[in-house]
């Protein structure tokens, strides 16, 4: 594959695996999870994404728009027709004030080992190197594999983001070229996890029992959403399911609502989760000691 | 000395009272400005009017020790800048237009506004008729006159360069060590030697008048120190209880033991070096005089104490936050523009860390305390600066990341090897060895030196690097007061390439240069024949064995001081102009200066496009080679004007203090799409706020490589980061990492400002200035000002919740 979609690379990443890391977020997953953060991850497609608050109304996007799509709404904001956008652009080329972006553009593997390459000496000094995250980086296929090769040969440490689904021998192609393995473990129960992520989990697990098999390096993480996955009996569920291959931390990313600008950007409706009351947060997360998983929240 | 067996007679159980008291009163008090140096000056300069200037100068600060008003405030450590509490002094000798001109306007110092009482304001009238056309400043200009046949007014009044002539100032790092290892009759013992062993011949009359000056200042210190005996005895007599009576004593002892003679222990060094710090401060009174290696040179003293269970740790902490107090009080007012270029600043920095002369980690358990007087007192001064060497060890670095962590903006960061290479290069003229080289510190803010052997007393105007640009825009007119100021170079509007506007900005800049070399040689024969400081000198190694004081170059590595501000401005403007004007075509050089004459209101396209031309601290190769070719040429030009006033090499200072300020509000427009009077670039290799769209990394990068740091005197980064992205070891680890990069990059400063709950309000409310601020949670990353106000809010809390 010559070209991947890529939504943002972001540089000096401190939490997507050790030391200072390079991050890059590849377009498109085969999940739709109610919660997500990155919203304009999911489609593989590049997108128009506006931001109403930093719109002066000067109306520069109107005049450039080739489909008529915009028009000034009573707040002088301007407001796009999502129906007649085609994310051609052209609004987001001519903004003063960054109001409008296109998220998602088709890069060569060279093209994001350039912007790879330059903290090298970060990744050595502070023992980091590259994370691939998504969306998820799987669904990018042979795509991702390259780039995992180029960053191989570089000596960078590797470090694969992944919710799990992909086809077996495609994903375990993945997993023997990373370093470090960022799995989401969702639900473990598959109608619930249908219900929420749009998938059911059987691909999943497999794939994390293939990898926890081959005793690859791997580090659990759970996007913890009130009522849905932090009840005790998925907990016990998911504690049974790792004890077998001594796996006994894991990674807790609780609910947050940061992302609730981009759905809006993205003319998307909110979604329903609530962040936890602190207090909350600790009686879940003893539910977690109690079956013999310790957490860190990152 | 002392009969209890620990703490000595301290009154421990009311120091933590006395040193909340103190505190309360800097954080409330308003300072005033003292009348009584006024007076002296006034009576010194009447009775001593046949003798040499150092003479006159020794008696000046003679009269102020012996004559000044001394009080007992509650400091264990005794020794105050004036007669008054938080009191301020003015120094006439340098510059009086102020005292005239700015009557009315409200004057700024270190903690706050300053108040004149009627009583100062009438002896600073007196002083002024006397003073007119006699200062520094005054002579430095009649002679720039006198001899080159121009008024060289127009060129500070533009904001081409800054006066600093106008300015007093600190010189440094003294040899504290030599006072609290030999005393002050050490160097008197040698001052007397010297001066019997003189040839009194043709030619030493200035050699001379010295060494007698000497005598009298060095013996005026001590004579002070008495002053503060006879006062505690008094207070003694009187006191009823029976444990601060004990306390009176002990401090009247030690008043008579230092700095006289050698120091025994902690207590009688914290003494002799704050008698030594507060007579350097009330001679001259400006930035940089600074404590330097202040762990190192105490520590002997400190580790005998803990040893023989005299002080505990608690207690020797307890001893630093007082003379935490002390530092904080000092202040100088010399008028608004040094008020705007300085922000208050005192520029008393104390330097841990290096490498001891034999080249091994020198990191201690004193400074370990240092940096916890730091975290507990949260004061603007004295500042802290970590020479950083690969040697240190992790506790030693994990402290200093508690303090930076605290958003205090401390320690900043050195880069040890860069300075000790930087001086070997520098002071090879001068013979320097490696031992002296690793001896280094920083004298003010951000520039270095080696400590108790040099002076940065003399200096060339500090110059604005942007101002050419604005003079090759506007065929060397000033467009702010329309004043023809540099060469004809051509009209811009004529021009084809690029080359031949980067051309005429580079004569403006030879023009600049030029004035420099020959107004900052005007200005130090001024300073050497008229204000030589004595005291210092004596604490300077190189001025007594050569009998000169610091402005004739008497210190064994002399180095010239000269701030240059906009660097980046300069950069970042040629760079849009040549990126829109002729490699794009967007704009025509026509379109630019309108849109700059009209300060862009009713350019706003324009505007964007000179903001979003390509930026240093992006990590962009060809801007990053520009940046770094363009130092190299003003150095080059700055070189190619001669060598300084001491006959050395001349360097180039690179950090801006508040001069992007002061400059800032006297600039029209920039081709970097920043408004008029806003103010420059801060440091020398920063960002220009809400460009560097990149991140972090991407800004070390391009600092790192802008200025070639050895040949360059100093660099100056100021780093912003969420105090969140510093969470726990591994944030810790992370700016560690980060340090690490930019020093192997090349980098030489860094100092960390944690982005505060204020930044991000101001951030909320005026979005368009924090473009580049990132916020980072786990799997999810946005700018701030794209967020929901809840979310922001969320974050801000966040925020507060960390510091």
């Amino acid at each position: 594959m010559d070209t991947g979609i890529i939504y943002n690379i972001q540089r000096m990443s401190g939490q997507d695996g050790p030391g200072l890391r390079t991050t890059v977020f590849l377009k498109g997953c085969p999940l739709s999870c109610q919660w997500c953060s990155n919203p304009e991850s999911q489609d593989r497609r590049p997108q128009l994404m506006v931001f109403p608050k930093l719109c002066s109304g000067c109306g520069a996007c109107i005049s450039a728009c080739p489909q008529q799509a915009i028009v000034m709404d009573g707040d002088h904001r301007s407001r796009t027709d999502r129906q007649k956008c085609v994310s051609c652009g052209a609004c987001a080329a001519v903004c003063p004030h960054k109001a409008r972006e296109i998220s998602g553009r088709a890069m060569t593997v060279a093209e994001v080992m350039r912007v790879v390459e330059k903290d090298e000496l970060f990744y050595q000094n502070s023992g980091g190197g590259v994370t691939f995250c998504g969306g998820e980086p799987t669904a990018s296929g042979e795509f991702l594999l390259e780039l995992m090769q180029a960053c191989h040969n570089r000596g960078y440490h590797i470090c694969l983001d992944t919710c799990g689904h992909c086809e077996q021998n495609a994903f375990l192609k993945a997993a023997a070229a990373s370093d470090l393995i960022l799995f989401d473990c969702k639900h473990m129960d598959t109608a619930i996890h249908k219900q929420f992520t749009g998938v059911g989990n059987e691909l999943i697990l497999s794939n994390l029992k293939n990898i926890l098999e081959r005793h690859y390096a791997v580090r659990i993480r759970i996007p913890l959403m009130p009522g849905v996955n932090d009840t005790e009996s998925n907990i016990t569920a998911l504690a049974e399911f790792l004890k077998p291959y001594g796996i006994f931390d894991v990674d807790i990313l609780p609910c947050h609502t940061f992302g609730s600008s981009k759905y809006e950007a993205l003319g998307l409706n909110q979604p329903s989760q609530v962040p936890y009351p602190k207090e909350e947060l600790k009686l879940i997360l003893q539910r977690f000691e109690r079956n013999g998983l310790h957490t860190a929240i990152v | 000395m002392g009969t209890n067996k620990s703490g000595y007679n301290v009154n421990w159980a009311t120091v933590d009272q006395r040193l909340y008291d103190l505190k309360q009163f800097l954080l409330d008090a308003p300072q005033r400005m003292d009348p009584q140096r006024l007076t002296f000056l006034n009576e010194v300069y009447d009775e001593y009017t046949n003798e040499e200037p150092v003479y006159v100068r020794a008696k000046l600060l003679e009269r102020v020790l012996t004559k000044k008003d001394i009080f007992w405030d509650g400091n264990l450590l005794v020794g105050t800048l004036t007669g008054i509490r938080a009191g301020v002094y003015a120094y006439p000798e340098w510059n009086v237009t102020w005292i005239k001109d700015e009557i009315d306007l409200a004057k700024m110092s270190s903690l706050g506004e300053l108040k004149i009482p009627d009583e100062t304001m009438a002896e600073l009238k007196k002083v002024y008729k006397k003073w007119k056309g006699k200062t520094v400043n005054d002579r430095a200009h009649a002679l720039y006159k006198e001899i080159y046949g121009v008024d060289p007014a127009p060129y500070f009044k533009s904001g081409l360069l800054y006066e600093d002539t106008s300015i007093t100032t600190g010189s440094g790092v003294a040899d504290y060590p030599r006072v609290l290892n030999e005393g002050i009759s050490g160097i008197l013992k040698e001052v007397d030697e010297r001066m019997m062993a003189m040839p009194k011949k043709v030619g030493s009359k200035q050699k001379l008048a010295f060494y007698r000056a000497a005598k009298i200042a060095l013996n005026a210190v001590i004579a002070y120190a008495h002053r503060y005996a006879d006062l505690c005895e008094q207070l003694a007599e009187k006191e009823q209880d029976a444990a601060q009576k004990a306390e009176f004593l002990e401090i009247a002892e030690i008043c008579r033991r230092v700095p006289e003679f050698p120091a025994r222990n902690f207590r009688e060094a914290i003494q002799s070096f704050w008698f030594t710090h507060v007579c350097l401060e009330i001679e001259q009174m400006g930035c940089a005089c600074s404590p330097g290696r202040y762990g190192q040179y105490m520590y002997p003293f400190y580790k005998k104490d803990i040893e023989e269970g005299n002080l505990t740790r608690e207690q020797v902490l307890r001893l630093l936050k007082f003379q935490w107090i002390r530092h904080l009080e000092m202040a100088a007012y010399q008028g608004n523009a040094y008020a705007l270029a300085l922000s208050g600043h005192t520029g008393q920095t104390i330097t841990i860390g290096g490498l001891t002369a034999d080249g091994d980690d020198a990191s201690n358990e004193l400074e370990m305390l240092l940096l916890d007087c730091q975290l507990q007192m949260r004061n603007i001064q004295p500042t802290i600066s970590l020479f950083y060497t690969p040697k240190m060890k992790d506790e030693y670095l994990q402290k200093a990341i508690e303090v930076i962590r605290d958003g205090s903006g401390q320690p900043q960061f050195m880069n040890n090897t860069v300075v000790v290479e930087r001086h070997l290069n520098r002071f090879a003229e001068c013979g320097i060895n490696i031992q002296d080289a690793r001896n280094c510190a920083n004298f003010g803010c951000v520039g270095t030196g080696v400590c108790g052997k040099g002076s940065f007393v003399i200096f060339d105007p500090f110059p604005n690097l942007v101002k050419p640009v604005e003079l090759a825009l506007n065929n060397g007119v000033d467009p702010v007061t329309n004043k023809q100021i540099g060469p004809k170079t051509g009209d811009p509007e004529q021009f084809t390439t690029y080359e031949e506007f980067h051309n005429a900005f580079m004569a403006q800049m030879d023009f600049m240069m030029t004035i420099m070399r020959k107004h900052g040689d005007l200005g130090n024969t001024v300073k050497e024949w008229t204000v030589p400081s004595v005291f210092r000198s004596c604490v300077i190694d190189g001025c007594i064995e050569s009998g000169l004081f610091e402005e004739a170059g008497g210190p064994r590595y002399c180095q010239t001081l000269c701030i240059t501000t906009g660097g980046i401005d300069t950069a970042n403007s040629l760079i849009a102009i040549k990126h829109l004007v002729y490699d794009t075509r967007k704009i025509s050089m026509k379109e630019l200066k309108d849109a700059l004459a009209a300060n862009f209101n009713g350019y706003e396209e324009i505007q964007k496009m000179c903001y979003e031309a390509p930026k240093h601290g992006n990590d962009i190769p060809e801007v990053d080679t520009f940046v770094r070719q363009l130092y190299r040429d003003i150095k080059k030009m700055y070189r190619s004007k001669g060598k300084d006033y001491l006959n050395h090499t001349a360097f180039m200072d690179a950090y801006s203090l508040s001069f992007h300020n002061y400059f800032g509000a006297m600039m029209g427009a920039l081709p970097t799409g920043r408004k008029a009077g806003i103010a420059l670039t801060d440091g020398s290799v920063s960002a220009m706020p809400g460009t560097d769209v990149e991140g972090s990394t991407a800004l070390i990068k391009s600092a790192a490589q802008a200025i070639d740091t050895v040949d360059y005197a100093s660099n100056h980064l100021n780093f912003k980061f969420l105090p969140s992205a510093l969470e726990g070891p591994a944030g810790a680890r992370t700016l560690l990492s980060l340090v690490k990069t930019y020093f192997d990059l090349g980098g030489s400063h860094i100092q960390f400002n944690c982005v505060s709950s204020e930044t991000l309000k101001d951030a909320q409310q005026n979005p368009q200035n924090y473009k580049d601020l990132v916020v980072r949670v786990a799997g999810f990353s946005a700018y701030f000002t794209r967020l929901d106000k809840g979310v922001q809010n969320e974050i801000i809390k966040r925020t507060e919740y960390a510091a």
